[in-house]
């Protein structure tokens, strides 16, 4: 009996659970010198984060949302990006939006984006007056005023809309449609930001993504194709007519504003190469095909320009499902440093 | 057909090459027909782990997959939930290259490749047997000796019995809205038997749940987990007058469930819905001609499912899928005596399987799959050589698109074994298999998924093992080692291929396993009225990524294959009373084959115990009731990330039987 007495105590004590993480209190010191990176994670795996790198030192803190906020981000962060003293995170699985305040990203409020149970699904944000529209995979661009921090009204464009930007009074949205695949969608909605209307429907080619603004007010759209038959291209709209002007018969994948220009970036998942041209709007060239060497990533997950040291941050997600890296090059493609970040990186929002 | 028949035609000739038909023709040792009843071995085997009625009864598992978690050198992959998805890796290698059998009939999915094992229940099961490296059975289906691992399961209904009337009834009441009733009855004379069974469960799955959202407890209460599931079947048995043995089965099955998915952080909605309905006609010829034991058999299954999602955000309004999978299956086994310690044992198999899905333009595969067997055993006093070769040929056909290549393989199998040797009965083994696992249907065909270019996922496995009994007075303990070493090459994974949301099957990975299994029982009788048993399992199992030396997971353990895995069993009985303790360890996991924090999920250990009496009613009638509490310290934990399991539950079982 003694045996068994040993044994059943040795079960007691192992089959205890753990022990609960004591909540921290969140340090409100002002960020700077650093940069936040959105990591969106792997679907369902709830692992989305943001890593605070510290230019300094050049450690990356992954748990920088949960030093902040105590809890984690979600499921697959889409989009960050920075309005009146606020940064908005778009997270898509979990159908949230969190709000941090910018100087110190502590947490101001989290936006639930569901629509009578059901997850609206929200991909990206821009902002335009008092305003952020985001575009929600049921079809919707959701309005939300930037001081109640309140979904204001639901405007109704195409399928699965994705990338959104604001040129001339207008915000253009691209539908991609791509949870039909593969009957995707081909048009941008254009809504007047007077009315918080769609006015219309252009079409550009299958499955438009990233929609991108040149310094000249013309609306470039990435219609990515079926992946096969029909290429990814870069079409050109007219934001006075809102006419398609042009379609340029090179490879896209993304479009980074870097003054007159645009990094198109490009990934082709064929035969796993990255490839980063530079495209003139004004000359509407490309001026540069190869800008960085592609031996530099394993795979080039985007890519963002900083103005205000002229850098190219690249992001490299490495096999997907292991954590990824942001690569740093001069403007002429020489390449500098990297940053070991989370899983999948995808944008940033950088601190002087 | 005439592909099935071309394919048969060709093992059967490879079988012949290999020298069936031996013209010498002795009398076999005693071999038991109904042989696919294993009886609990008196020590421990080293190819074969089986679990009796008696302990599947102690144990109450919710379906088969927590059995055979108990094995040692198992890995589970559970998704929680009453019929929610089990599936089993054995030694680090995947769970689609194992072989299920039931009745000696092989369960057979070539839509997904591998079996659910949370929807086979254990109400009517006599054994269930996990096999690696040599024949486990008799009269198999050449199949089973060719795969990876075999796991085989024997049921009430499928055998002769002495007794002319039997009939088992059981009824469990369990926590978040578990109802069981199944009802079992089997009339047998001289030379016939039949038996009809079926089996009504339902569950609302409703239970709470607590995770660890960065520095706050979340809890919560699972939503969508309902189900409903039914089986009913009949079986008669006949013998003739030349003792040739004939069995008829037909079963069918069916689920209603939903599927709550993993727990979404910030966003519960689940309304996922699956639900599916199976018929299966099974036909068994066996009988001795001279020295040859055979076996014919044949296999009609028709596999249908059902899977919606209303609140996917497609312009249909969301998702209804309907898959329909039929197999199949013909063959032929033959064991022979050649001389008094030679034996020949082989077979051929064929398996046609098809696969229709409701929406056009899909891919409309359609897959012949043949195998041909021939092994040698050479038997001495003390030591046994078994000698396997085994060629598999597959002919694939799609009529909406590209197709795979056709293949063909021979494999080998080789073992060494020495018996019973010295005063402590040791034994000792040695063997090595080579395998492959065909892609799945899915992995070939489905949608942007699919990979047609797809090629074999092969496994190399090396085993060398002992045991001991070395007491055997009023105590009696057995224990076992197994030091395994395998490798898997051209592993089947999903990529990204077209963007993050695109994700198809590629033959990018290798993985190496090194580890070992331990197992050691201990009977003791207590004075004159008190027995106690106890069984210690416990597995070691580094399986790493060697894919690629620069990547930063080589090395690293592969996602959800945890190191340390085992369990402890205790029961102690008084006559008809008794208590049973039960243990499930688990070190941590990774989600990911990255061995960082982010991706870990916390080791567990779980301790069920258990209350039970029987009772003897009348003549040849008994009554059992069992009271048991699973999870007891109500312990918060999840086998795969995020999907959260049950904590402290309750389970009230009543069995009456007669004979």
């Amino acid at each position: 009996m003694r045996l068994i007495k040993t044994v059943f105590l040795l079960l007691v004590l192992i089959g205890c659970k753990p022990k609960k993480v004591t909540p921290i209190v969140p340090d409100s010191t002002s960020l700077k010198n650093g940069m936040m990176v959105l990591c969106e994670g792997l679907f369902q795996q709830n692992n989305s984060a943001i890593s605070w790198v510290d230019f300094s030192t050049g450690i990356s803190d992954d748990l920088f949302f949960t030093n902040k906020t105590n809890r984690l981000l979600g499921d697959t962060g889409n989009d960050i990006q920075t309005y009146g003293g606020k940064i908005y995170v778009v997270v898509n699985v979990s159908s949230t939006i969190e709000v941090l305040e910018k100087s110190t990203g502590i947490p101001i409020q989290q936006i639930s984006m569901m629509n009578n149970g059901i997850s609206k699904q929200p991909r990206s944000i821009t902002f335009y007056g008092s305003n952020a529209f985001v575009t929600c995979f049921d079809g919707f661009v959701d309005v939300i005023d930037t001081v109640s921090l309140t979904v204001t009204k639901r405007i109704s464009v195409g399928a699965n809309p994705e990338g959104l930007s604001v040129s001339n009074d207008k915000l253009y949205v691209a539908n991609s449609g791509g949870l039909n695949s593969p009957n995707v969608d081909s048009t941008v909605s254009v809504i007047s930001l007077t009315t918080f209307q769609e006015i219309k429907k252009i079409t550009v080619g299958k499955n438009p993504g990233s929609v991108e603004v040149d310094s000249h007010g013309d609306v470039y759209v990435i219609s990515r194709g079926n992946y096969s038959t029909i290429p990814s291209r870069m079409v050109k709209i007219d934001s006075h007519t809102d006419l398609v002007s042009n379609t340029f018969a090179f490879d896209a994948g993304g479009i980074e504003k870097m003054g007159e220009d645009f990094l198109i970036s490009y990934y082709n998942y064929a035969t796993s190469t990255s490839n980063i041209a530079i495209f003139n709007t004004v000359s509407e060239l490309i001026t540069n095909s190869n800008l960085i060497d592609n031996t530099q990533f394993t795979t080039l997950f985007g890519v963002q320009f900083r103005a205000s040291n002229s850098k190219i941050y690249c992001f490299d997600a490495m096999g997907y499902s292991n954590t990824g890296y942001v690569r740093v090059f001069s403007s002429t493609g020489i390449y500098e440093t990297s940053y070991h970040v989370g899983l999948n990186p995808s944008k940033i929002i950088f601190y002087d | 057909m005439n592909l099935s028949l071309l394919a048969f035609s060709f093992n059967l000739t490879f079988v012949c090459m290999l020298g069936y038909g031996q013209d010498t023709l002795k009398t076999l040792p005693e071999v038991e027909v109904s042989a696919f009843e294993i009886n609990r071995i008196k020590t421990l085997d080293l190819t074969s782990q089986t679990y009796s009625k008696e302990q599947i009864l102690l144990n109450q598992p919710e379906d088969i997959g927590a059995v055979i978690q108990k094995f040692s050198g198992t890995s589970m992959r559970n998704y929680g939930g009453l019929g929610g998805m089990k599936t089993v890796s054995v030694r680090g290698v995947g769970s689609q290259h194992s072989t299920f059998l039931i009745d000696g009939f092989s369960l057979v999915n070539t839509q997904t490749g591998q079996i659910n094992l949370g929807q086979i229940q254990t109400d009517n099961v006599e054994s269930i047997s996990l096999s690696v490296g040599g024949k486990n059975g008799f009269l198999l289906p050449a199949s089973s000796y060719i795969n990876g691992s075999v796991i085989s399961i024997n049921t009430f209904e499928n055998n002769f019995s002495i007794e002319t009337f039997k009939l088992k009834y059981s009824s469990r009441i369990g926590s978040f809205g578990e109802i069981d009733n199944y009802l079992s009855m089997k009339y047998s004379k001289s030379n016939l038997f039949i038996s009809v069974f079926g089996k009504y469960r339902q569950a609302k799955g409703n239970y709470d749940y607590t995770l660890q959202n960065g520095n706050i407890l979340y809890q919560g209460v699972r939503g969508n987990n309902d189900l409903v599931d039914w089986y009913s079947g009949a079986t008669a048995g006949f013998k003739l007058k030349n003792e040739a043995k004939i069995k008829i089965n037909y079963k069918t099955n069916g689920a209603n469930q939903g599927l709550p998915g993993s727990v979404v952080l910030y966003n519960t909605t689940a309304n996922q819905r699956l639900s599916t309905e199976s018929h299966s006609l099974n036909l068994d010829l066996s009988h001795q001609c001279k020295s040859i034991y055979y076996r014919l058999f044949g296999t009609l299954n028709h596999d249908w499912l059902h899977y919606t999602d209303p609140f996917f955000l497609n312009n249909s309004g969301g998702i209804s899928s309907v898959y329909t999978n039929n197999s199949y299956q013909m063959g032929l086994s033959f064991q022979q005596l050649i001389r008094n310690n030679v034996s020949l044992y082989g077979g051929i198999e064929s398996r046609y399987s098809d696969l229709k899905f409701s929406s056009i333009n899909s891919a409309l595969p359609k897959r012949i799959h043949s195998f041909g067997l021939i092994g040698l055993n050479l038997h001495r006093e003390k030591w046994k050589t078994e000698i396997q070769l085994s060629s598999q040929q597959i002919m694939e056909e799609n009529n909406m698109g590209e197709r795979a290549e056709n293949r063909f393989k021979i494999n080998p199998f080789l073992s060494f074994e020495k018996i019973e040797f010295g005063k402590w009965k040791w034994k000792f083994k040695a063997w090595y298999r080579n395998s492959f696992r065909m892609p799945s249907f899915n992995e070939l065909y489905y949608n942007n998924i699919g990979n047609v270019k797809l090629k074999p996922e092969e496994a190399h496995q090396f085993s060398i093992g002992f045991s001991t009994t070395p007491l055997n007075t009023e105590m009696k303990v057995n224990f076992l080692v197994n030091v395994f070493a395998n490798r898997i090459q051209n592993q089947i994974l999903a990529i990204p291929t077209k963007n993050l949301f695109v994700w198809s099957m590629q033959n990018i990975g290798f993985v190496n396993t090194f580890g070992y299994e331990s197992r050691l029982e201990i009977n003791k009788l207590i004075g004159k009225n008190w027995y106690s048993e106890a069984t210690f399992n416990y597995t070691y199992q580094y399986s790493v990524d060697v894919s690629d030396s620069k990547s930063p997971t080589y090395l690293n353990q592969v996602a959800y294959v945890p190191k340390h895995t085992g369990n402890i069993d205790f029961t102690l009985k008084r006559k008809d009373i008794g208590i049973h303790l039960s243990t499930t360890i688990s070190s941590l996991r990774y989600s990911l084959t990255e061995n960082i924090i982010a991706n870990q999920i916390n080791g567990f250990t779980l301790l069920d115990a258990s209350f039970f009496t029987k009772i003897k009613l009348a003549k040849k009638q008994s009554f059992r009731i069992q009271f048991s509490v699973k999870n007891i310290f109500n312990t918060s934990y999840s086998y795969m990330r995020y999907f959260v399991m049950p904590g402290r539950n309750y389970l009230i079982t009543l069995n009456y039987a007669i004979n």
